[in-house]
């Protein structure tokens, strides 16, 4: 994992003692709430309905045990006992007081974390596909890269007050677990002509309240040429980013109104001119940072043949929740935080502390939060998959749903966000309440929550997609289907007129019924049976039958 | 009439030090429950309700003032949107919460002099059962 050097322990220290000083002034009424908004929000500090809440930065979604203690600590100390992961792979506290914030900032520093570019208009924590540095299907780990972009990134001088926020993200796999094609930035990283390591680069994705899938701006740039070339998209958006109107001033609408070969253009243009200046990464650079990220010392014993499978909820589980992982004996495993009925992204303190320890026992230290939620344990031996089962289970962890359709992502919703229009994580509980039966049967589906046109849910890439909505005053919701975020990605259609909160998980049963009734064979994925049969049949089994 | 001379309303904010949503009440007092709540039903009364919020917005009591249009149901005055039922209630979901503990409230915090008004009307909570459950558990 990367370590803090003496920069950035400094310049993490220093903001502590700044924002302590910010709110001790706020507090005090020396500042104004107008004054203070931005400084606030410079340090991941939002207002919400029913109080303060503030977004940690986790850089890729990797943790250490250590940390993970320490946000365990912290939601028990200065909070209501949980925290929540989310769809950025960050994790949110919904109940710290702003007395408190400067304390648990500096309880974040001993940890090298911190709530800085969670929020504002600025590039935003890079995200990553949570299986890197383990998963068989990838070239390498795609993380030293995350880790050179948030260096570049952070607290960049010419960067910190763009038109609008700046999301990127990274993966090294063929299947695109990190939903490059839906931020403003996406990186692909693998093997370019001549056999070394480069980036295929997507720009202009989005969701929010004009969906647009990225487009593909160049398919072979040199890892040595990542900043430099990042440097001139940000450049160009920069420049001919729209501030009059802030529901346009993502880099996904200027790409799209300029057009993707003028706005490459541009790029390649601006990028001519500064490609060989001080942003070129020595190979030396690369290394020193990849050496933060070296594999850990995996066991060489051969694993054993087969997996001893004790008992039928494990084997159900290790089906579902476990992922080839590149060396040979290991395995990687996704904790849901899915439990039926549950609250998706949740986690106790306690819960926090059983992955901590699991992660220092069976994981060489290391946890990932995944942008669907959930958190994984990178490298478990295979023999150690029992035991790590039943010490999740213990904990209420060992719900065996990865991938199904209980594993709903569903953003805060009316019952935190003061964006919102409608309640998401009632509704995904119902529906997670009400599929749980089928869920084998149904096989793969995503289904995604928003409770805004925000879309921090997720629902344009929904196998099937809600979006919330008000309408006279009360929660309504809209249905979207066959959307999705992987390599394939597309963008999920309104299916029509919306529905209530109790109509809304009637109609996701009706979709799935309907799935069920015309897929060729139990091998048909929902968004292939959705391909072939369009949204006739689903429309008809909403609106028209009985 | 118009909608606004017929309409009632309370006022709400965040108290600065710790956020929790609270209400004005009869005595000037910024209180967390909004049976408490002083209410508006004329636009003079919602005008004053709006500059006492901006007065101690200003004094750095509360954050983000605003009212929130009440209707009278069964007796009782409920919010007129869904959205700001949730802020009155609190989340609707705390039953369901891994290791949810709630905090004590701390009430009148924030206080005002005099300016006691007519007898508060009944105002319900609306809070669902489960958050009940929840706080009580
Ligand atoms: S989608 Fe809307 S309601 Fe949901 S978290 Fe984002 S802003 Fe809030």
């Amino acid at each position: 994992m990367y370590r803090y050097d003496e920069f950035d322990a400094e310049f993490v220290r220093q903001r502590v003692a700044q924002f302590r000083d910010q709110v001790h002034r706020r507090l005090a009424g020396e500042l104004t709430e107008d004054e203070f908004r931005p400084l606030r929000l410079m340090n991941g500090v939002y207002l919400q309905l029913h109080a303060y809440m503030l977004r940690i930065a986790v850089p890729y979604g990797t943790l250490s045990s250590r940390q993970m203690r320490k946000l365990a600590h912290i939601a028990r100390t200065y909070d209501k006992g949980y925290g929540h992961f989310t769809t950025r792979q960050n994790l949110q506290f919904n109940w710290p007081r702003l007395e408190d914030i400067p304390d648990i900032l500096a309880e974040l520093a001993e940890i090298e974390m911190h709530a800085i570019q969670t929020s504002g208009n600025c590039i935003r924590n890079v995200t990553a596909d949570h299986f890197a540095g383990a998963t068989a299907d990838e070239v390498a780990d795609p993380r030293p890269y995350a880790e050179i972009i948030r260096q570049w990134s952070s607290l960049h001088p010419e960067f910190s007050f763009l038109p609008r926020k700046f999301k990127v993200a990274v993966t090294a796999a063929e299947h695109d677990r990190a939903a490059i094609q839906v931020h403003d930035i996406g990186l692909h990283l693998k093997r370019i002509a001549g056999g070394g390591l480069g980036f295929a680069v997507w720009v202009g994705g989005g969701q929010g309240r004009t969906p647009l899938l990225a487009k593909k701006i160049r398919d072979d740039l040199p890892e040595a040429d990542l900043l430099s070339y990042l440097e001139a998209v940000l450049r160009v958006y920069n420049l001919h980013g729209r501030r009059d109107n802030k529901y346009k001033a993502r880099i996904k609408i200027l790409v799209h109104e300029v057009g993707a070969e003028p706005f490459a253009a541009e790029v390649e243009a601006e990028w001519r001119r500064i490609r060989d200046g001080a942003l070129k990464l020595p190979a030396e650079e690369i290394g020193r940072i990849d050496a933060y990220f070296a594999p850990p010392a995996f066991d060489p014993r051969p694993a054993r043949a087969e997996l001893r499978l004790p008992d039928r909820a494990f084997e159900r589980w290790a089906a579902r929740n476990t992922h080839t992982h590149k060396q040979p004996g290991y395995a990687v495993v996704t904790i849901s935080l899915k439990p039926v009925g549950g609250i998706p992204g949740d986690a106790s303190a306690a819960q926090m502390d059983v992955v901590a320890d699991l992660a220092e026992r069976h994981s060489f230290d290391e946890v990932r939060v995944s942008h669907e939620q959930n958190l994984v344990l990178p490298h478990v031996r295979i023999e150690d998959l029992h035991a790590v089962y039943a010490a999740l289970k213990a904990a209420g962890l060992a719900e065996g749903n990865a991938g199904l359709a209980t594993d709903i992502i569903a953003c805060p919703g009316l019952d935190y966000c003061a964006l919102a229009n409608a309640r998401s994580i009632p509704i995904s509980q119902r529906i997670s309440e009400r599929l749980a039966p089928r869920q084998d049967e149904i096989g793969d589906l995503k289904i995604k929550i928003s409770g805004c046109i925000n879309a921090c849910g997720h629902h344009h890439v929904g196998h099937i997609g809600i979006l919330g909505v008000e309408k006279r005053g009360e929660e309504h919701y809209q249905l979207l289907l066959g959307g999705s975020g992987s390599e394939d990605a597309s963008l999920a259609a309104i299916t029509g007129p919306g529905f209530g909160p109790e109509g809304i998980v009637d109609a996701v049963e009706k979709v799935v019924d309907t799935y069920l009734r015309l897929r060729t064979d139990p091998g048909e994925p929902f968004l292939a049976a959705y391909g072939r049969l369009g949204p006739a049949p689903f429309k008809e089994a909403l609106y028209v039958a009985a | 009439m118009s909608k606004a001379a017929s309409s009632t309303s309370v006022l709400t904010a965040n108290r600065l030090g710790d956020g929790a949503v609270v209400f004005l009440d009869y005595d000037g007092v910024w209180v967390e429950q909004v049976r408490g709540a002083a209410i508006a039903r004329s636009p003079d009364e919602m005008r004053a309700l709006q500059d006492r919020g901006a007065h101690d917005a200003a004094r750095n009591l509360v954050v983000e003032p605003y009212l929130i249009e009440m209707q009278e149901i069964g007796g009782s005055f409920v919010p007129v949107r869904f959205r700001e039922r949730v802020r009155v209630a609190g989340p609707s979901i705390l039953a369901y919460v891994p290791g949810y503990t709630p905090t004590v409230p701390v009430v009148r915090q924030a206080h005002h002099q005099g300016e006691a008004s007519v007898a508060p009307p009944e105002l319900v909570d609306a809070r669902p059962q489960s958050v009940a459950q929840a706080e009580a558990a």
